[in-house]
């Protein structure tokens, strides 16, 4: 009864996914829009984006460490996102490929 | 706030560019997924339904004839949950449409149209086309990348040696670096960061993303009381 044929499971994964894709939507729609709930909201996008980068950089070979040193000062340098990426990943690739 | 095939051919341009590395990852998951013993149309219709390469490498470690139903819940869950601090940074704007376009707007919301349309929107930009063009494009490539690695397994067996895993940390750190809004973003991100890192020691895996977004929100709404009493 709790296991799933492989076509059912990917039905199940792709209802599930969904469901977290519009979760952040609806839940939000229960609350009134305050300036105190924009600030939340302000910095829910600023925390979800370093809890994505942050471990996973501090783990692991300094690879990551050195992507987001290189690709943030690249960008405050040059404001110029597209030279930030290819540098942040390059120097990642470098760096492995000299180790 | 629209919705408007302009705006989706906007956002299908700004991730055009992203497209050579989904591609990529594609294949790297339609290989992996060979591996785990799926056939090559269940890989590719994985990647179409779900569109989600963090969950999908994730089953592929407990994948079997029969697959167990809770793991498959619990780990597609956790590994998705990001998504729900995503869509709900977007609410002050996708609030201004309707909800049937609001819930098609967000079906091929992922890591790096939301940051880019987070980032547009916050500059002024008002059409939710942005994230879901910028999906599609994402969401085509990432099928193709499928069939390309289903078909011709082992061609791209470590993404990671050319620095490409480290493309989606070098995107987020663009986008962070814009986002900063000096003191106002210190203690929420900082909080994040640490919770995240608390999570990932001690927490099982996938965790840490929805926490430290919880708790650098958490964070924002007890050192923002004042500014509302003002």
């Amino acid at each position: 009864m709790f296991e799933l044929t492989a076509p059912t499971a990917v039905f199940i994964m792709c209802v599930v996914t969904y469901l977290t894709r519009v979760g952040g939507l609806v839940f939000m729609s229960w609350f009134a829009i305050t300036p105190r709930i924009t600030n939340v909201l302000d910095a829910l996008a600023g925390s979800t984006m370093v809890a994505l980068i942050l471990p996973s950089a501090l783990s692991g070979d300094r690879a990551g460490v050195i992507t987001i040193a290189v690709a943030a000062t690249v960008m405050m340098v040059t404001k110029n996102a597209m030279a930030a990426m290819i540098c942040g990943v390059a120097a990642a690739a470098l760096f492995r490929a000299v180790l | 706030m629209v919705l408007s095939w302009t705006g989706c051919l906007l956002g299908a341009q700004s991730m055009l560019r992203y497209a050579v590395f989904v591609l990529i990852f594609g294949a790297a998951f339609g290989v992996s997924a060979g591996e785990a013993g799926l056939s090559a149309w269940l890989a590719i219709a994985m990647s179409a339904l779900v569109f989600a390469g963090t969950a999908q490498m994730a089953v592929l470690e407990f994948w079997a004839p029969v697959v167990p139903l809770l793991p498959l819940v619990m780990v597609t869950f956790a590994t998705n949950a990001r998504h729900l601090p995503m869509g709900a940074s977007l609410y002050p704007w996708f609030r201004e449409m309707p909800w049937p376009k609001r819930l098609l707007a967000v079906l091929t919301l992922s890591d790096l149209n939301w940051a880019f349309s987070q980032n547009a929107f916050r500059h002024g930009e008002r059409d939710a086309g942005l994230v879901l063009g910028g999906g599609l494009v994402l969401w085509v490539t990432w099928i193709i990348g499928t069939m390309i690695g289903s078909s011709f397994g082992g061609i791209v067996k470590n993404p990671a040696a050319l620095g490409l895993d480290m493309l989606m940390m070098s995107f987020v750190t663009v986008i962070l670096t814009g986002l900063w809004e000096g003191r106002a973003s210190l203690i929420p991100w900082v909080v994040a960061g640490a919770t995240s890192l608390m999570a990932y020691t001690w927490l099982p895996e996938n965790w840490h993303v929805i926490l430290g977004a919880i708790a650098g929100g958490f964070a924002a709404w007890l050192t923002s009381a004042e500014t509302e009493d003002r």
